[in-house]
């Protein structure tokens, strides 16, 4: 999960009056839409944001089955996972991580197929809090199954994950000890046993420190709460050199703006237009002193995002930094209008070019 | 000694044309039809009196006599009429000229002037870079006047070498106008029996023997006006005809097309080489491979001359040139194929009669095309070598149709029907999404056109053939025209994915007069599938009695996606609504989910003509399916809003800078 991580903003948002309205998902239409249609998944959208979500009778456990076959071959894997029966253990996996995004507003982007059209896969943009998220939910375009979930800042979708986490139970070249730990670590950050965590991970051998499921577990943390998450990233990042959206929360905590820009370029592209997308790398550009960058991606952000008040304030910053004084003018109008934001003289002096800004003949127009 | 050179070229060229076409009395087989009198109709620029075709296939070589006769009434009819064009080829044909006259009060004045005689090539198909040797000769007469009768005869003798004594004719019995007396007469020798089919009359053809001869005749008097009223399939012809052939059966047919593609020559090195590079490689790669190069690194090119209007020319030939026609190209991509073990065969197909084939008797003029079938992992696959740009995987190259076709294989005794293509595997899909950060200031329009199947080749083929810069210009005129002042916010993206035989095209638009705030401060906008519309259109001509041609197979979707700058509540929504008939179906959405406002249409086709009786009821559908393209709404107090000016003064200002491009 990916906080929208806007310092600079946050210094300025005291003046902040008014807030979006939230929107309040309608009830289910009666009316059942053609599967895997772009009907079907906004109608699924509003299921999703609703309450309550049972996602059972999307499942059909043969798809299920012959997708976890096309993964990882039946022959190579145990019949069971840790002595559940696979299918149950794919529903339930399904079921819980839909869970946790439970109270989030699901909004249908686009969908594509792929092997030769048999399977599908829908983008959902999330939303909840200011906290954004990309989740693609795979089909079965046969019988029209959900087979899997998967977020775009993580490696491994949920089938993946479990897969991936069995594989390394099962791999005979590791010791029987070192996988043991491996168990017991991933326990411990389900227990948010960080520094016990960390401990372990350190006599771990590299083969499996280097594991995206590191990555992806400790992407969802706080880091700013934790060394020991930090530097369970830091080796596991170091190991995977890279660029991967599930380390871009740990190279903004460490500032590392270009490595932060590089885990963004790697989200698919159909996402980069997103607002969550654009404001992130605005931020980026700006830490990074890229003014004229910052302000394509901000006015990306805006026009995608016109109430909220964070990308106005990120505008303004910018704008003053490109000694854009009509566009710092035309935004603090807004902040005005819209959001009740007024900055005196004495508050915009205090920001950066903001002397010359009130000097400006656009400003006096405005406001002198 | 000048004046000698002049005279010796002249002389020559005189020697030319005279191989070419000769003045000589009308032949002596022909019987002679008197031209009928009609009365004077000066509501009509001309009047036809007849038109008289004579075949004697009798003689050593065929002759097929032709003689016209028509009055002009008036300026119209002058300038429409008085210029002849005769085409043949004198590959294997000459032109004899009888009487060329004008009949003014009654006398005769001649004009087969051999001065005023142009003989000048007629590549007819030369567009489509064939090229077959044909002439036409013209003839401007001179002293033309509204009144004067136009008579002329002519015989063409000859026949292309290529059909042998093979006898296979469309005589025409009906046009555009009405003729007083059409006459049809062909003589043949009672060991050749013909067959003959009437298309769109009833006629009788009346049999007559003549010694060893046989004579069948058929005479019209006044025949009726026919119309083409456009926009029909082509296999409905318009026009009636007579068929005649000598053709005994669709087997004797197909052995004479099969013995067109037997090679009796070894290949040459070159083309040894090229059939032993693709053995090496995996057979359905080689395949592949064999196809995209006979699609697509030979070009398109017929020398259809003499027997090669429908014999191929060989393999090694074909390869060498890097040329060639449908019937080259499946020659050479045949080659190949058999070259690889794989069964594979010719298949005559009509791009006019398509299914109908078997309606008609067995002849060589009703194909005009040749495409490729083979056999490979268990399934028929039906290739058209002559199409560039499709995809380059098997499974993925939209298999060639046109309904059936006849396989040069002497043992077929009809001809095989295709398989159809279906609706959902070849279409559209666009996704229009209407940007909306007030409600007042411009909107930018993303829109992505993903094609498949057909409409990928299609698109493909398109973007290959104008560059994308120029489609680019195209699409931005198009939605000048539907929005005006429309400017382009981005430049469009081409994707070509060959392998799934997909094309994506995206455009970015910024659109200046997307709403419009009425005086209760209310901001409307509408939607509008302008895509479906396109195939939701009613004829040109409505009251119809021919059948109406169909685009089909297609799906078509469009999706138009209005993302509101915050949640509006526009209440309950209809459900989907449905639309169509037997020959197309259309659903109508309008649905909601959180800021975002969707209107979906989806157009299907599900047959490739509507009958002529069912076209009044059918364009009726279309008109009431068209009246759901378009969605309008308003929404409420959208200028009480205290920044609603400055809003807008800063979306237009960043659409400014935006426009700029990417830094």
């Amino acid at each position: 999960m990916i906080r929208l991580l806007f310092a600079l903003t946050l210094l300025l948002s005291g003046c902040s009056a008014t807030q979006h309205s939230e929107y309040v998902a309608p009830a289910p239409t009666t009316q059942n839409e053609t599967p895997l249609t772009a009907a079907y998944f906004d109608q699924l959208a509003n299921r999703l944001s609703g309450q309550s979500f049972d996602p059972t009778p999307l499942f059909d456990a043969p798809s299920m089955a012959q997708y976890r076959s096309e993964i990882r071959p039946v022959a190579e894997r145990q019949p069971e996972f840790f002595k559940r029966p696979w299918d149950q253990t794919h529903a339930d996996a399904i079921t819980h991580a839909l869970t946790r995004f439970d109270s989030y507003q699901w909004y249908y982007l686009y969908q594509h197929s792929w092997a030769n059209g048999r399977y599908l896969d829908s983008m959902f943009r999330l939303e909840r809090d200011g906290q954004t998220n990309f989740i693609r939910l795979i089909w079965s375009t046969e019988s029209h199954a959900l087979l899997d979930m998967h977020s775009l800042f993580s490696e491994f979708s949920v089938v993946g994950a479990l897969n991936e986490f069995d594989s390394i139970a099962e791999q005979d070249t590791l010791s029987e000890a070192d996988r043991l730990k491996f168990m017991q670590i991933m326990g411990k950050l389900n227990d948010e046993k960080l520094d016990q965590a960390a401990q372990d991970f350190q006599t771990l051998p590299e083969q499996l420190q280097r594991s995206a499921l590191f990555a992806d577990r400790l992407s969802w943390l706080d880091l700013d709460r934790s060394a020991s998450a930090r530097a369970m990233l830091a080796r596991n990042a170091e190991l995977n050199p890279e660029p991967h959206p599930h380390f871009y929360t740990f190279y903004l905590q460490q500032q590392d703006f270009a490595a932060a820009l590089r885990c963004l370029d790697a989200l698919p592209a159909e996402l980069h237009d997103e607002y969550w997308t654009q404001m992130e790398y605005a931020v980026a550009h700006y830490q990074l002193n890229h003014p004229k960058q910052a302000n394509f991606a901000i006015n990306n952000a805006l026009l995608r995002e016109p109430y909220l008040q964070a990308p106005y304030l990120l505008k303004l910053m910018i704008a003053l930094r490109n000694q854009d004084w009509e566009g710092a003018t035309l935004t603090l109008k807004v902040l005005q209008g819209r959001f009740d934001a007024n900055f005196s003289s004495d508050d915009l002096k205090t920001l950066e070019n903001g002397e010359q800004l009130i000097r400006s003949s656009d400003y006096l127009s405005s406001f002198g | 000694m000048r004046l000698l050179l002049s005279l010796l070229i002249l002389g020559t060229a005189l020697l030319a044309n005279a191989n070419e076409w000769q003045q000589t009395p009308r032949p002596a087989w022909v019987k002679q039809h008197p031209q009928p009198e009609v009365a004077l109709d000066t509501q009509q620029s001309s009047q036809y009196l007849l038109s008289d075709i004579q075949v004697d296939l009798s003689q050593p070589q065929r002759q097929v006599y032709n003689r016209f006769s028509y009055r002009v009434n008036d300026s119209v009819g002058v300038e429409e009429g008085s210029d002849l064009q005769i085409s043949f080829n004198p590959g294997y044909q000459q032109l004899q000229l009888h009487t060329i006259e004008l009949i003014r009060a009654g006398k005769r004045l001649n004009r087969l002037i051999e001065k005023d005689i142009r003989l000048i090539d007629d590549e007819a198909d030369a567009e489509n870079r064939i090229y077959t040797g044909s002439k036409q000769l013209t003839l401007f007469l001179r002293d033309v006047r509204p009144g004067d009768i136009i008579d002329y005869s002519y015989t063409l003798v000859g026949q292309n070498p290529i059909f042998a004594d093979a006898f296979s004719y469309f005589f025409e019995l009906g046009w555009g106008v009405s003729v007083a007396r059409a006459e049809i007469s062909v003589l043949a020798p009672a060991s050749m029996p013909l067959q003959h089919r009437f298309v769109n009359l009833d006629g009788t053809l009346t049999s007559t023997t003549e010694g060893q001869l046989q004579r069948y005749q058929l005479s019209l008097r006044d025949t009726p006006v026919y119309r083409d009223e456009g926009q029909t399939p082509p296999w409905a012809l318009a026009y009636p005809y007579l068929q005649m052939s000598s053709y005994t059966s669709w087997q004797d047919l197909a052995s004479w097309a099969a013995q067109l593609f037997v090679v009796d020559s070894q290949p040459s090195a070159e083309l040894s080489r090229w059939l032993e590079q693709l053995r090496q490689l995996p057979q359905k790669q080689a395949i592949e491979a064999a196809i995209g190069f006979a699609q697509n690194d030979i070009r398109y090119l017929g020398q259809s001359m003499m027997e090669n209007s429908h014999r191929p020319y060989p393999p090694s030939t074909i390869y060498a040139r890097r040329y060639g026609d449908c019937k080259d190209k499946t020659m050479l991509l045949i080659t190949a194929l058999q070259a690889l073990g794989i069964k594979a065969e010719p298949v005559l197909v009509s791009t006019y009669h398509r299914h109908t084939l078997g309606d008609y008797l067995p002849a060589h003029n009703l194909f005009d095309h040749v495409i490729t079938r083979f056999y490979f992992a268990d399934q028929w696959y039906w290739v058209d070598p002559t199409r560039t740009h499709q995809s380059n995987r098997l499974e993925a190259i939209t298999p060639a149709y046109f309904g059936a076709g006849l396989i040069a294989q002497a043992e077929q005794t009809a001809p095989t029907a295709m398989p159809a293509l279906q609706a959902d595997q070849h279409g559209l899909e666009m996704r229009q999404q209407i940007m909306a950060a007030d409600y007042s200031a411009s909107v930018i329009v993303q829109i992505e056109t993903r094609y498949r199947g057909r409409e990928a080749d299609r698109i493909r083929y398109e973007v290959a053939q104008n560059g994308q810069q120029r489609m680019s210009d195209h699409y931005l005129d198009y939605y000048n025209k539907l929005y005006p002042g429309t400017e382009r916010y981005r430049r469009a993206q081409f994707d070509d994915d060959r392998e799934h035989n997909r094309f994506s095209v995206r455009e970015t638009y910024l659109v200046p007069d997307f709403w419009h705030t009425n005086a209760e401060g209310m901001a409307e906008f509408e939607l509008y599938a302008d895509l479906i519309d396109a195939y939701l259109a009613p004829p040109e001509k409505v009251r119809r009695n021919q059948p109406l041609a169909m685009r089909a197979p297609i799906t078509v979707v469009q999706r138009s996606e209005l993302w509101l700058p915050e949640h509006v509540n526009f209440g309950n929504f209809s459900p989907t609504e449905q639309f169509g008939n037997d020959y197309f179906s259309m659903s109508a959405q309008v649905r909601y989910s959180p800021r975002k406002l969707v209107l979906e249409h989806t157009y299907r086709s599900k047959a490739e003509a509507v009958p002529a009786a069912a076209t009044k009821a059918h364009i009726e559908a279309l008109r009431n399916a068209r009246e759901h393209l378009a969605y309008s709404q308003s929404i409420s107090e959208v200028t009480n809003e205290p920044a609603y000016q400055a809003v807008s003064s800063l979306m237009e200002y960043i659409y400014s800078q935006q426009m700029q491009g990417r830094p």
